[in-house]
């Protein structure tokens, strides 16, 4: 493994003063790292700072195996891409021109692009899948199009190292797994070290080998799956509306209401586990074993006719329904969970 | 690649259009003024014929140093306002609108009312040309550097113009002041020099302009490919190797050196810095400097030399102010840009 990024009790901040105490951590080459904290913690600054847009005020900050303070404007231009979410505004600038920005410090005083910054450029927009939106405006492709147009140019900068603050913030399901997609493909097939920031938790989990917890007390490091399952991740949510479940790697609204009803669920497949879902989101508690301590048991199960029923047995009576959200409805309406 | 070359075509035939528009523009400014002089007697006094009779003195005396003074100051406000729009991101920057020509005017107005009052300009000739250049590039600088610094602090594009428009009127207060204790004769010359000519430039004058004009636009070429990166604004600019103080302090002399020197000699012009960048942006539809400074070098010749033609009031003897004129002519474009709509969010 080769080291990416290393910070050793560095301290960012502007202006000479500190944000938050000095920071250790470290992210390393084909891999992606991730960081996570709430707004207005410091991930903006932290990501400059390693991109070389802020000085660190002290400690140590290593890129690429250099010390950052011993780099010249060049060096870190050749070690380092960064993207954020800062719009670019350009109504004349075609898509190839944006992407060709990549190649700034490879051409000559005028900037005249050779046959091979060209290659460069086509092959950047192609692995962002641009290829055929080239020649059109910025102005004129779509806010997840212009933003992809931006990591081409990344990418066409041909850095081993790439720092990327929020990328898909803007961008929808489709277009932000996509991107994440392609982030896998670079770290792993080119050997590039990716620090990116998210404020999407979920697939953070779902695309990063590493992450990087920025809290006020500093930043907790450690293997994506490490920092599930002891609880790293959900401590960041601890008082919120929001619970992370370290099983299922997901959200649910915080537990609330008062006589919680327990539910024993019965019953394979996809509907089982969405019916539930529907009943941890109403408020009820899934039970392991059927007997005194369910208050109802569910049963997810193929009617008559091979569509999916669903019925509730709470001892004396038995209700059957035809959909999860009519189940959830008379759970609801009944008062049953409250 | 194909639709690079049918660009760089298409480019090239705009680009031949301009010139062309220039030198027939450059020729029929030449043909203008109150007195008719054929197109015949024009070129043979040009060529140095007939030297001495009353059409060659004209032509060789007025009005080619007014054409030259034409030519030099439309390409260097032009210049100076795409510079301007660039670096400050702001598409309706200009040298007018932020107060650079009126840090100029105060730079010349200092000479003027102040210097002159004491000792008349004439009987110190180029050291005179000499100084009012000096002062104006002094007084353009101060002002570029306050809106630079403030425009950093500001992001709001509407908050830097009315920045600029403060700063316009408290230089201009400072102005009115220094005219309230002045001299008669004094007050006359300032006052005329306020409302902008092309003519009266005398050769050192002209000479002076286009040398300070011709390293400002060496600057500007030397910044073209950090003034490209910098659209992107400072944070990317800086990620892909721009050395954004550098660029910035280049981009800073040129613009000052361009807009001081054709405000020294002409006085304030306004519109054409702000006007002609839009033009070239629109005719080109490119943001690649490369091609917007010449687009905007022969654009902003075009539009000075139609301005000049346009006062000189063809078939009659008055002559209009330019800066009248230019406003006329750049007033319309500067609010074609402001209807496209998303002008002030920032659109180059």
């Amino acid at each position: 493994m080769m080291r990416a990024i290393e910070l050793r009790n560095t301290v960012i901040g502007f202006d000479g003063k500190d944000i938050l105490p000095p920071l250790s951590a470290s992210s390393e080459r084909a891999e992606i790292t991730t960081l996570l904290g709430c707004n207005g913690i410091g991930k903006s600054t932290l990501l400059k700072t390693i991109a070389a847009l802020h000085s660190p005020i002290s400690g140590s900050l290593v890129v690429d195996g250099r010390d950052i303070f011993s780099m010249t404007r060049r060096d870190i231009t050749a070690t380092i891409s960064y993207v954020s979410t800062e719009p670019v505004k350009a109504s004349n600038m075609r898509v190839s021109d944006l992407i060709a920005f990549g190649r700034y410090s490879h051409t000559n005083w005028i900037g005249r692009l050779l046959e091979s910054d060209r290659r460069v450029i086509a092959e950047s927009a192609d692995k962002v899948g641009l290829s055929a939106l080239l020649n059109r405006f910025v102005d004129e492709i779509s806010d997840g199009e212009r933003q992809r147009a931006m990591i081409a140019r990344a990418l066409a900068q041909d850095t081993p190292l790439m720092v990327m603050d929020e990328p898909t913030a803007f961008l929808d399901t489709r277009n932000s797994s996509e991107i994440l997609n392609l982030m896998v493909s670079l770290a792993r097939n080119e050997e590039k070290g990716l620090l990116m920031s998210t404020h999407d938790i979920q697939s953070a989990i779902n695309y990063s080998d590493k992450i990087w917890l920025m809290t006020e007390g500093g930043i907790k490091e450690g293997g994506t799956e490490d920092m599930v399952a002891d609880g790293s991740i959900g401590e960041m949510f601890r008082g919120s509306s929001v619970t992370f479940c370290p099983v299922e790697g997901s959200f649910r609204p915080s537990a609330r209401g008062r006589g919680k009803m327990r539910f024993y669920l019965q019953g394979e497949g996809v509907e089982a586990i969405w019916a539930g879902k529907a009943i941890k989101r109403a408020g009820g508690i899934l039970c392991d074993k059927a007997g005194e301590d369910a208050d109802f048991r569910l049963t997810a199960g193929s009617g008559r006719d091979g569509k999916c029923l669903f019925s509730l047995d709470d001892g004396s009576n038995i209700v059957t329904f035809s959909s999860i959200y009519q189940m959830s409805q008379y759970l609801r309406s009944g008062n049953i969970i409250c | 690649m194909d639709n690079r070359s049918r660009i760089w075509s298409k480019n090239s035939l705009l680009f031949a259009i301009l010139a062309a528009g220039v030198i027939v523009a450059f020729a029929g400014s030449l043909f203008a003024g109150s007195v008719a002089i054929g197109p015949a007697e024009t070129l043979r006094a040009l060529f140095g014929h007939d030297v001495g009779n009353t059409a060659s003195t004209i032509v060789m005396k007025f009005r080619l140093p007014r054409s030259v003074t034409a030519l030099l100051a439309g390409i260097a406000l032009a210049v100076s306002g795409l510079q301007m729009q660039t670096i400050f991101r702001n598409p309706m920057a200009g040298p007018y609108v932020l107060g650079i020509s009126s840090g100029a005017s105060l730079g010349v107005a200092v000479v003027i009312l102040g210097f002159a009052s004491f000792l008349p300009l004439t009987a110190v000739g180029l050291m005179g040309s000499w100084l009012i250049a000096i002062a104006a590039w002094a007084g353009a600088g101060a002002v570029m550097v306050v809106m630079l610094f403030m425009a950093a602090r500001l992001k709001n594009i509407l908050t830097v113009l009315v920045l600029g428009i403060m700063v316009a009127g408290g230089i201009s207060s400072l102005v009115t002041i220094m005219q309230y204790f002045s001299g008669e004769t004094v007050l006359r010359s300032y006052v005329v020099w306020t409302m902008g000519s092309l003519g009266n430039l005398s050769a050192t004058q002209i000479q002076i302009m286009g040398s300070a004009i011709t390293v400002g636009l060496l600057i500007g070429l030397v910044a073209t490919k950090s003034l490209n990166a910098m659209i992107l604004g400072d944070s990317y600019a800086s990620t892909i190797g721009v050395n954004i103080r550098r660029a910035r302090l280049m981009i800073f002399l040129s613009t000052t050196v361009l807009a001081g020197s054709v405000t020294a000699f002409c006085g304030p012009i306004g519109f054409i810095g702000i006007a002609v960048p839009h033009i070239a942006r629109m005719l080109f539809r490119s943001a690649d400097h490369r091609v917007l400074l010449p687009a905007t070098m022969l654009a902003g010749a075009l539009l000075m030399l139609i301005s000049d033609i346009i006062s000189q009031l063809p078939g009659s003897d008055s002559v209009l102010p330019i800066n009248a004129v230019t406003s006329l002519l750049g007033i319309p474009v500067v609010i074609w840009v402001l209807l496209k709509g998303d002008a002030l969010r920032s659109h180059f």
